[in-house]
Formats: structure tokens, sequence, C-alpha cells
């Protein structure tokens, strides 16, 4: 009776110590691919305020229709609301290349570009503007006149150091899988490798 | 999980060694039992043959209701009805994250009471068939936009095979109650991740596998004998 008992109680622990289900996993990738037909057109990002600086920004990127150029306009605001124009950043980029998906350091899917540099500039709105930027000597520049655009590519200006013309550029894009948006890397926080490591959280919606 | 093994193992060990010393204890020198005792035991030890059961119980695996047929005294057949289901949802960092599982369980089993021992009265082993309705599925969503991160979705097969040990106590007044342990085997899970803005790490997959997994459960039965 006893080495019953036994048998029974080593089996039932014996079996409860490889117990669990098998497991299986699969992994589906539904994220959308950044396209050249995709990209091509007029994106624009909504009003961006700065509530410390008072000003708000506003910026409209166009690829052109093969998507290897790309032209940058972010308007600078002297209010909250993107009504009163301050100043303009165009920047434009040429020979954009395509590269493939790829993660963030936070897991985010992206997709990598390179490029080269054709101009940065900047132009004052108003002559208010133009005085404060004289006045600050911005971009270590004093000649800063309303309606006239002015290379900045390879100056520092306030804390942003911009590329020079014709150098590389690397950054990111990332696109939501249902197509409605794009955002852009970082490119004030680039890694070792020169792409940004992390991505502005602004939407661009065409 | 390595240490609840661990923990197994070493009464794997030592339980036949145990039971064995017991064993020969007990042919060598007879216990002889008071009286007193005696009468507390039968109540104990009443011949259940042909008696049912009926109550509640809570388990890992959800609430539900269990009954029993007393077959003979060692022997009853049993089965129970559990369900639950949970949705939880929070977040971080401009993300939204909701999850929901359903587990519903309709088990069937044959027990066996260890009667003969007078220490083990109530100490019972089971085994039976489960059929399981499990499913369980997340999604991470990004707050402002509502833009689709990432999901998962879970799987269990229906049917799976469940032993186990407990322990059964029923008073003389009729008041049943009885605490066990059981694991499931044969059975299988899938689990599909879907990336669409995020990408599923590796720690991060295998904590929700660890997470989700139900390998056993613990039952606790309040019910009553009659």
């Amino acid at each position: 009776m006893m080495k019953r008992y036994l048998m029974l109680l080593t089996l039932i622990i014996f079996m409860s110590t490889g117990c669990g289900d098998n497991l299986s996993t699969s992994t589906k990738d539904e994220s959308a691919s950044v396209t050249t037909d995709f990209l091509a057109g007029t994106w624009t990002a909504e009003c961006v305020d700065n509530t410390t600086a008072s000003t708000s920004t506003k910026t409209v990127i166009v690829f052109s229709a093969a998507a290897d150029n790309l032209s940058s306009t972010s308007t600078n605001y002297s209010d909250l609301n993107c009504v009163t124009q301050n100043f303009v950043i165009r920047k434009t980029l040429n020979t954009l290349s395509l590269g493939s998906k790829d993660v963030t350091s936070l897991n985010q899917i992206i997709t990598k570009y390179t490029s080269v540099i054709t101009s940065i500039t900047l132009e004052p709105q108003t002559s208010t503007s133009a005085t404060s930027l004289n006045s600050s000597s911005y971009c270590e520049l004093t000649g800063w006149s309303s309606g006239t655009e002015t290379s900045i590519a390879g100056l520092t200006c306030g804390s942003i150091t911009y590329k020079s013309q014709n150098a590389a550029y690397k950054d990111l894009i990332q696109i939501n899988s249902e197509k409605t948006f794009i955002r852009l890397g970082n490119t004030t926080n680039l890694g070792s490798s020169g792409y940004p490591k992390t991505l502005y959280t602004v939407e661009y919606f065409k | 999980m390595i240490r609840f093994r661990v923990f197994l193992l070493i009464i794997l060990l030592f339980s036949p060694l145990l039971l064995l010393a017991q064993s020969e204890s007990s042919d060598a020198e007879p216990e002889v039992v008071k009286p007193e005792e005696a009468s507390e035991m039968q109540a104990d030890e009443k011949d259940r043959s042909g008696g049912s059961e009926g109550g509640l119980f809570y388990s890992t695996w959800g609430i539900g209701v269990q009954g029993g047929y007393y077959y003979t005294n060692e022997i009853l057949f049993g089965g129970d009805v559990s369900s639950q289901s949970t949705s939880s949802s929070g977040g971080s960092s401009g993300t939204t994250i909701e999850v929901e599982t359903n587990i519903q369980t309709v088990n069937a089993y044959a027990r066996y009471y260890l009667r003969d021992l007078e220490f083990t009265d109530g100490l019972f082993g089971q085994a039976g068939l489960a059929f399981r309705n499990w499913n369980g599925k997340g999604t991470i969503t990004e707050e402002n936009t509502k833009a689709k991160l990432a999901s998962i979705k879970m799987n269990w097969s229906p049917m799976v095979l469940v032993t186990g040990v407990g322990w059964h106590k029923v008073w003389s007044f009729g008041m049943s109650t009885a605490i066990s342990f059981n694991a499931s085997i044969g059975g299988s899970r899938t689990v599909e991740y879907t990336e669409n803005m995020l990408r599923f790490s590796d720690a991060i997959k295998s904590n929700l596998e660890e997470n989700t997994d139900f390998p056993t459960n613990l039952v606790i039965y309040i019910g009553y004998s009659f």
C-alpha cells in the first residue's frame, strides 16, 4: 500500500516539475516603408510654441518629385500662435538617398537617409527682427537686413552649429503605419555614426 | 521558476525517503491510538462513498464553482468551471498601453485520497483534463496622435492535462475546505507580436512571455459535503 502512495506522489511531483505550455512566437513587421513616391510633395508641421521664449515655429518640408531633393522652410514667429513672422530659416538638400529600415536606441522603427547640403540661409522678416539679430551679432554676423537671405552654413547660431555647404547630411524619417504623418531626426543630437540618436516629436502631415 | 523547480526536485528526492522511513518505523513499532484521539479521527475518517461535494473556489486561473462525487472513500470524480477576465490600461512617455485577457476553464478530474496513512488523511493526488478558452491581447498607442505603435496577441491550446496534489478537510458539520496545487502539461501557447512603429526588444518579449505564462494553478476551495 505504502509503495503505491509513494509511486503516486512521486509521479505527480515529477509531472509537476516539467509542466507548462510549449511556447511558439511570431513577429509581424507592419511598419510602413518610406518610399520616394510616398515622400514626394509638401509636408507641413503644426505650429509649435516655445513658452519660454514666447515664440513659435512652423516648418514646411518639400520633397521633389523623385524625392532626391528636399527643402525645409522653418518660420519663426514672435508670438505663440504662429501669426507674426520673425525670421525664416531655409535648408535645401540634394542627392537624397533612402536607406533601409532600422531602429533607434529607443526601438523606434525608422528609415535612415543621406544627402548633401546645398544651402542653409536665414532671412529676417521685419526690420525689428533684423535689428535684434544685428544687436546680438547672431551667427557672429551684423549685416542682417529684412527680406535678405544670408547663408548661415558652417556657422554657429545660438546653441546650434550648422553644417557647411556640400557637407554630408544624415537624418532619420519615422512614419506611422497608417501613413498619415512623418517625423524627422533630432539633428542636434547625433550619434557616433552621424545619424540622430532620437526623433523630434513634431509630426509633418501632407 | 528555477527556485521552484529546485524546491520540487528536493521534495522529489526526499519524499520517498521520508515515507519509507516512516513506513519502516511503523512496521517496527505499531502506534497505539488513545481512545479520545480515535474518536476525533472517526469524524474525519468517515467513509464518504456515494457522497457529494460542492463549493466555490479562488484560483490562479480564476474564480469558479466545483463539484464532486465520491465514487469510493478514496476516489472522487470532480469538475469545475472557472473564469477570469482582466483589462488594464496605463502608459508612460506619451504612450498608452491597453491589455485584455480572458481565461475560461472547464476542468474534469479524478482524485485519489491517501486515507490509509493517519497523518495524510485528506491528502490527495489528482489528474484530469482542462478545456480552455484562453486568449489575450495588448496594444501600445501614441497618446497624442493615436498612432498604433505595436500590439500583441496570445492564444492557448484548448485542451491540456492537469495534475496536482492537495489537502482536503471535511468537518463533522459538513463544511469542506481544500487547497491544491496543480500544473498543466501538454498544452501550447502562441504569442504573435505586431510591430507598427516600435520594435519589441528581446528583453520586452521575454518579460511579456514570462508574465503571461500560467503553468500552475493554486486552488483554494470552500464548500459543503453532503
